[in-house]
């Protein structure tokens, strides 16, 4: 088993997980020697501990089946498919923000006009 | 009978190894991961590896120069260059035919399309709860897509690997391994080598395995 898979498997484990959480909530509770300068390796831990933790709340709220910890390539995968998933919700609110905004401008003498929320803003 | 019981337990020795050694990885990452820093014996004497200080930083910043200014400069018996830049030799290869870079970096980035649409449509299969042989074949696809893209890398990087820039780039890092390894002696650390080709002339296990913690530590693993 290479480093990679290790530093997964470690920020997997559920003692990690209640580390970490514990460590956001509870002062003086360290996952590291160092609270600054993270090395790569501290970096791509942390990563790995938001990544996993991320995983659990999908299964527990259902979002996913626990089969997704049973390999790597799924873990992935899901995770890649979330943010972009994510991403496109992110999006299309913000073209919704910008219809509305357009909408205050348009005047027409006394009314204003909303423009159709399904048309593409020009 | 006894072959199956002995072939079950080997399965099971096999296993329980397995177990041990991964344990025994984890263990060693995880102090990695904490302190920053890593102790291994070697031939009975104690090593370390550790992230570099502010000066060492700055020595390896000159010692990779002085390498660098070197090797631009370094002519054969023919008065020609030694080393040749990633350009250079993507040029001398155009210009025999032999290998297209452009080609290869074209497939790089076909290869990376595939490999992230399958990558998304394995995950929106999980994500939708599909069943066992859509996930085998989403899998399939995505593992075939990978290698494809790996394979390309490799070829790239084998073709390139001469340049000044690659040369440069592992020097970089067996000198941050040479830096960073320390030796305990009467209870105090010291650095266990007195200069870059020293290290680089050591016992392979001892660079090797320097190098390993090192490059986790500087680069990720």
């Amino acid at each position: 088993m290479g480093f990679g898979t290790c530093l997964r498997k470690l920020a997997k484990s559920i003692s990690s997980q209640n580390t970490f959480i514990a460590a956001k909530e509870i002062n003086g509770i360290k996952i590291f020697e160092n609270s600054i300068d993270f090395s790569k390796i501290q970096s791509e831990y942390l990563s790995y501990l938001y990544f996993y933790k991320s995983l659990y709340e999908d299964i527990y709220s259902k979002k996913v089946s626990d089969k997704v910890l049973t390999l790597e390539i799924y873990e992935d995968a899901y995770s890649y498919y979330r943010n972009k998933h994510d991403d496109s919700k992110k999006d299309k609110k913000s073209e919704g923000k910008q219809r509305k905004i357009q909408a205050t401008f348009a005047k027409d003498n006394s009314k204003i006009k909303f423009p159709d929320t399904n048309k593409e803003v020009k | 009978m006894d072959n199956v019981r002995e072939e079950i337990r080997q399965e099971e020795i096999k296993k329980i190894s397995t177990q041990i050694n991964d344990e025994y990885n984890i263990d060693k990452i995880r102090e990695l991961i904490r302190s920053n820093k890593k102790e291994f014996i070697h031939n009975d004497k104690t090593y370390r590896v550790r992230l570099l200080n502010d000066n060492e930083k700055d020595e390896l910043n000159i010692l990779t120069k002085k390498r660098l200014n070197s090797m631009i400069q370094e002519k054969d018996e023919k008065g020609n260059y030694v080393w040749l830049h990633i350009a250079e030799l993507i040029k001398i290869y155009k210009e025999r035919g032999t290998v297209d870079i452009e080609k290869i970096d074209s497939g790089i980035n076909k290869a990376t399309k595939k490999f992230q649409s399958a990558n998304f449509e394995l995950g929106e299969a999980l994500a939708n709860k599909a069943g066992e042989n859509f996930l085998k074949s989403y899998k399939e696809e995505l593992e075939q897509s990978k290698s494809e893209l790996e394979s390309l890398i490799i070829e790239k990087g084998h073709y390139l690997e001469s340049s000044v820039e690659q040369q440069i780039q592992n020097y970089n890092a067996k000198c941050i391994s040479y830096l960073c390894l320390d030796v305990k002696e009467e209870n105090s650390w010291i650095r266990a080598f007195k200069s870059i080709d020293d290290f680089i002339k050591a016992d392979d296990k001892l660079v090797n395995l320097a190098s390993l913690y090192a490059m986790a530590l500087h680069f990720g693993v």
